[in-house]
């Protein structure tokens, strides 16, 4: 009888060392996989700041342009305005 | 040395040991929930990123079209331009060259002295005459083309104005002068009406303002002295009086003036009065 218990308890205890010892591991497959998702993530923030630094200069650009559209039209109105002015003092 | 030697390594170690830690995850004591947490965040982020970089590169092709609409509108409105002057773009620079060329001119003319200018005073009136011609242009109505002329006119005027300081404070008379004709010169006043002002001036030499003789050196007076005073259009002794402290001085100022003024309620702009 003692000897049963004695057996027993040694099952328990050889049963707690192995439930405690052989705790849930990544494999390297799943490590690859969190590394990977990792870089792609970290690279894809890195393309969207650089995507977004694009954008603001074209809006720099476009305003820049609208700018220039509008001087142009401005310089186009006032030259034609001299050049009646002159065909008139011509005629005249 | 030895010892610096040491520190370097174990501060590179322990940095890339740092580097490590912060870099990698410690997959000996990761557990599963910890790992699913990890993979799920990562995945999250990298399909915030990959929609925010969508909805960028839509946005950059919008703007890189709109881009090149504007440029279109910008090069169709300087062809309407160019068109408005009967010219084309080589014309266009060409025009904007000769402007550059004037200025170059006029800041030459300006670097002179002020005895080389009044001896040039010609050649400023052909670079005058020269802007004038290109004042006409049609291009010279665009915004940066008029600056550009403003520069030119502010540096003209400024050189004419520098020549003028070596205007000598004399002249002499030559044959077939006569005081009005004097007095109209450029660099004497410019103005026929201010002969009274050299004959004013010159009463010890000029008698008769009708009779001025060859060689006669007259004093061609700039500013009025700290006795004198100048006058001008519509005033009277009276006024005058009571510009310099009293009204009731005008009697002397008639006085002091006597042999030029011959009625007091008679003076004329241009003279030059003693004050006392």
């Amino acid at each position: 009888m003692n000897k049963l218990r004695v057996l027993l308890a040694i099952l328990f205890g050889v049963a707690t060392i192995s439930l405690t010892s052989c705790g849930w591991k990544a494999s390297e497959e799943e490590k690859q996989q969190l590394e990977e998702t990792r870089d792609a993530a970290l690279s894809a923030e890195k393309t969207l700041a650089d995507k977004k630094t694009e954008k603001a200069d074209l809006e720099a650009k476009v305003a820049a342009k609208k700018a220039e559209l509008e001087k142009v039209k401005a310089d186009k109105a006032s030259v034609e305005a001299k050049a009646a002015e002159a065909a008139e003092a011509d005629s005249e | 040395m030895r010892f610096k030697t040491i520190f370097t390594v174990l501060l590179l170690v322990s940095l890339f040991a740092v580097s490590g830690v912060a870099q990698t995850y410690n997959y000996e004591e990761m557990t599963q929930e910890q790992y699913n947490a990890y993979l799920a965040e990562w995945q999250q982020r990298l399909e915030a990123a990959q929609t925010g970089i969508d909805q960028e590169n839509a946005a950059i092709d919008e703007l890189n079209k709109e881009l090149d609409a504007l440029q279109a509108d910008i090069d169709g409105t300087w062809d309407g331009l160019y068109a408005a002057a009967s010219s084309d773009e080589a014309g266009y620079n060409s025009y904007g060259s000769s402007l550059d060329q004037l200025k170059n001119e006029a800041s030459t003319m300006l670097s002179q002295s002020p005895e080389e200018l009044y001896s040039k005073m010609n050649e400023i009136d052909d670079l005058q005459a020269k802007l004038d011609a290109v004042k006409n242009d049609p291009y010279s109505a665009t915004a940066a083309n008029t600056q550009a002329i403003n520069n030119v006119q502010s540096l003209i005027d400024q050189a004419r104005e520098k020549g003028k300081a070596a205007i000598p404070p004399s002249y002499t008379v030559v044959r077939g002068d006569y005081l009005w004709k004097i007095a109209a010169k450029e660099d004497i006043y410019n103005n026929a009406f201010a002969w009274i002002r050299i004959y004013s001036s010159n009463t010890e030499q000029i008698k008769n303002p009708d009779l001025i003789y060859a060689d006669q050196v007259f004093s061609i007076p700039r500013v009025t002295g700290p006795n004198e005073h100048l006058v001008e259009q519509g005033e009277s002794l009276f006024s005058i009086a009571n510009k310099h402290g009293s009204p009731f001085t005008w009697q002397k100022i008639y006085e002091a003036n006597k042999s030029m003024l011959s009625d007091p309620n008679v003076i004329y702009p241009f003279q030059v009065l003693k004050l006392q």
